[in-house]
């Protein structure tokens, strides 16, 4: 029997690949997919628990969700695009223009 | 059985203001598809809607602040308060943009669209009454100045800045999210009144695990009103923005970001525990020392005006701290503090963006203001205005800021953060003075040529006019610093009222 | 188990779909001869010579179509509910999405012109 906290579970493990994918990946565009992981770790929390709350806000929820993230991968896709253009470059360690 | 939300007149009406930027950022949206450039005629109506918006602003005045379309908003003094605050912001950054956009050949339509995007983000923001609209609303804010920063397309400092203002913004808002999720499932709501309800109750509000989502919502925010320890991209990302952008994040974003801040905590989960207060108090005290410390060896000014803005933020965060359900004192001197902010930080950027240019240094040196107090007077006296109100110099309306906010610290019993508070002050005051003794007393070595165009004028001189008159304006032609403060306090007990 | 029995016939075609590559490709591992050369190990390219490096990297344009797609795609989600409920949300459900989608084909209008949908 699949109960709530196993989906929990399951969103707690993903939220943190997605953690460490940013906190510990030097490509940006791998670092993009790790960010959409954490928010599809979220969908998933936001659909379990309206499952077994039975209300229907958390379907809402996660359907905006889906939505604002794929405006987000696209704007960052765009900005990263843009990066390349001019930098030839998508890892994170080049950004070292400004310092103080 | 599926009941649709009542729309009718009354609702259109209570949205005005809303409806009247989203659409003008479809026809901005239109216009930049058909046609590029920007005219007067563009110039114009772009003011003429923002008026509009404020007209609607003060129609609705006296609005009954009832939570409508199905809850998902709330449009009562509160968020028309802000709603007129980010409007301003907003005007006085299209003011500003006129001549830096034509400068910087960045003259497009569409930046005027993301703006009005921007905008109505701002408004959904700060009239959210659900988790869902308050995310709608950051998201739409947030997106549009993802763009925004990022809009000096060859530029290799805005490159920078808008994907580093993007990853750590989408970074933190998964946080959120995580913490709104988990707030959802322990309560089974997201309407702010339900939360309430459900977290006092069933006593949640002790459950380890909402105080674990607490904390992720508070590190979402902490992020947009860039408090330590979230506060790494405010620098680069600020130094990096064409600085009509800057001026909006500074302003309009930190204000709008506040206010959700103060509404979702004030509601919903300061009622339940006050360990929340001891840990506000914390960040309070490592945001405005940080930013004033570092502020001090700054020598580029968008930089050390974005460490100040950090050290703003948290006097800002001691008034959060002393939040009471008894005494509306507290927050009722934030909204002041924040209407001040914005006039004289939208004024310091005006003039900053007048003097920026796009060789060599760029015009951002404190070191290149030498002899401008002597050349252009009334510019020289803005930014002296400017920098006393920043520093908290009395008569102006950055003393009265922090004055409301200390006095109201001192009241809930946070004397100690009263006096960090007065502490930073003065050590703020080295980094501001020290612009002012390089324009006075300093000779130019080159020419200074200053784009000080109409726009820029008019936004230093009604931002100069302001921060005067919420120091020690009369109670006369215009509302004072007296019906002000009556006006946060309607708005704030309105929302305890609420809470209640 | 009256429910599981109505599908038996699907588990069947499952292990006999299953089972039929598994064989061929045991069989053909175990009974085969193996004689190993330069030519067998080079890439299959449908009988030509493989030219350059399997690692390419394609044109930014896909990224802005993958974009444009996401962006445009993902609308589905608020119309599908719709359509489900399409009855009992009744007129207001349709002015509703009316406004929705003329916000999104004012989108497209603003992509078109700006010439992003053609490939040169």
């Amino acid at each position: 029997m699949i109960t709530l906290d196993h989906y929990l579970y399951l969103s707690a493990i993903l939220f943190f690949i997605g953690v460490f994918g940013v906190l510990f990946r030097r490509n940006l565009i791998v670092i993009l997919m790790s960010i959409e992981l954490m928010l599809n770790a979220v969908n998933l929390s936001f659909i379990a628990f309206s499952r077994y709350t039975a209300s229907m806000d958390g379907h809402v929820f996660a359907f905006f969700v889906m939505a604002v993230a794929a405006a987000e991968a696209g704007i960052g896709l765009a900005i990263l695009v843009m990066l390349f253009r001019n930098r030839r470059t998508v890892q994170a360690d080049d950004l070292t223009l400004m310092r103080d | 059985m599926i009941s649709p939300p009542p729309v009718n007149t009354e609702i259109l009406n209570l949205l005005a203001p809303l409806l009247v930027l989203v659409g003008a950022g479809l026809l901005f949206l239109m216009f930049g598809a058909f046609r590029n450039r920007v005219g007067t005629f563009q110039r114009a109506l772009i003011v003429i809607l923002y008026a509009a918006v404020l007209f609607y602003v003060g129609k609705l005045w006296n609005a009954e602040g009832w939570p409508i379309l199905n809850g998902m908003l709330i449009i009562d003094r509160f968020s028309l308060f802000f709603t007129a605050v980010v409007t301003i912001c907003a005007l006085g950054s299209v003011l500003t943009s006129a001549n830096y956009l034509d400068r910087f050949g960045l003259d497009r339509s569409e930046y005027f669209a993301l703006l009005f995007f921007a905008t109505s983000g701002m408004v959904v923001l700060v009239s959210a009454y659900n988790l869902i609209s308050l995310f709608l609303g950051l998201e739409l804010m947030s997106l549009s100045v993802y763009v925004l920063v990022g809009y000096r397309r060859r530029d290799f400092f805005a490159n920078e800045a808008a994907l580093k203002y993007f990853l750590l913004g989408a970074f933190a808002i998964a946080f959120f999210l995580y913490g709104v999720s988990m707030i959802y499932g322990l309560t089974g709501t997201t309407n702010f009144k339900g939360i309430m309800v459900e977290a006092t109750s069933r006593g949640i509000a002790r459950d380890p695990l909402f105080l674990l989502a607490v904390a992720l919502i508070l590190a979402g925010f902490a992020f947009k009103i860039s408090s330590v320890p979230f506060h790494m991209w405010v620098p680069d990302v600020y130094q990096g923005a064409p600085t009509p952008i800057t001026s909006l994040m500074a302003t309009a974003v930190k204000a709008a970001s506040f206010a959700a801040f103060l509404r979702l905590f004030y509601m919903c989960f300061m009622m339940g525990s006050s360990k929340w207060s001891g840990i506000i108090a914390v960040l309070a005290v490592l945001t405005m020392t940080l930013g004033n410390i570092v502020a001090l060896v700054q020598r580029n000014i968008k930089r050390m005006m974005a460490y100040s803005s950090i050290a703003h933020a948290g006097y800002i965060l001691i008034g959060l701290a002393s939040l009471s359900i008894e005494s509306t004192r507290a927050a009722s001197s934030i909204l002041y503090y924040l209407l001040a902010y914005s006039f004289m930080t939208i004024g310091a950027f005006a003039l900053i963006s007048a003097v920026e240019k796009r060789e060599g240094t760029r015009g951002l040196d404190i070191a290149e203001y030498a002899g401008l107090g002597l050349k252009k007077p009334f510019l020289g006296l803005a930014m002296a205005v400017f920098m006393f109100s920043l520093a908290g110099i009395p008569p102006t309306a950055g003393f009265f800021g922090k004055y409301y906010i200390f006095s109201a610290a001192v009241e809930g019993g946070h004397v100690g953060l009263a006096i960090i508070g007065v502490l930073n002050s003065a050590l703020s005051l080295y980094y501001y003075l020290r612009v002012l003794v390089v324009m006075y007393m300093q000779k130019g070595v080159e020419p200074l040529d200053v784009h000080d165009d109409l726009g820029v004028k008019v936004v230093l001189l009604v931002s100069l006019f302001a921060i005067l008159w919420l120091g020690f304006g009369p109670e006369r032609l215009l509302p004072g610093v007296e019906s002000i403060l009556e006006w946060t306090r309607v708005s704030v007990a309105k929302i305890a009222s609420l809470g209640m | 188990m009256l429910a599981a029995s109505k599908y038996a016939p699907v588990v069947l075609l499952f292990v006999i779909a299953l089972a039929i590559p598994v064989l061929m490709i045991g069989i053909a591992t175990i009974v085969g001869p193996r004689r190993l050369g330069v030519k067998k190990k080079v890439p299959f390219e449908c009988g030509t010579e493989p030219i350059g490096d399997t690692r390419k990297r394609f044109s930014v344009r896909f990224f802005l179509v993958a974009l444009l797609f996401i962006v445009f795609d993902v609308e589905a989600v608020f119309i599908f509910p719709w359509a489900v409920l399409f009855r009992q949300l009744g007129l207001f459900g349709f002015i509703e999405m009316a406004v929705f989608l003329f916000i999104l084909i004012l989108g497209l209008v603003y992509v078109w012109k700006k010439g992003a949908l053609e490939w040169e």
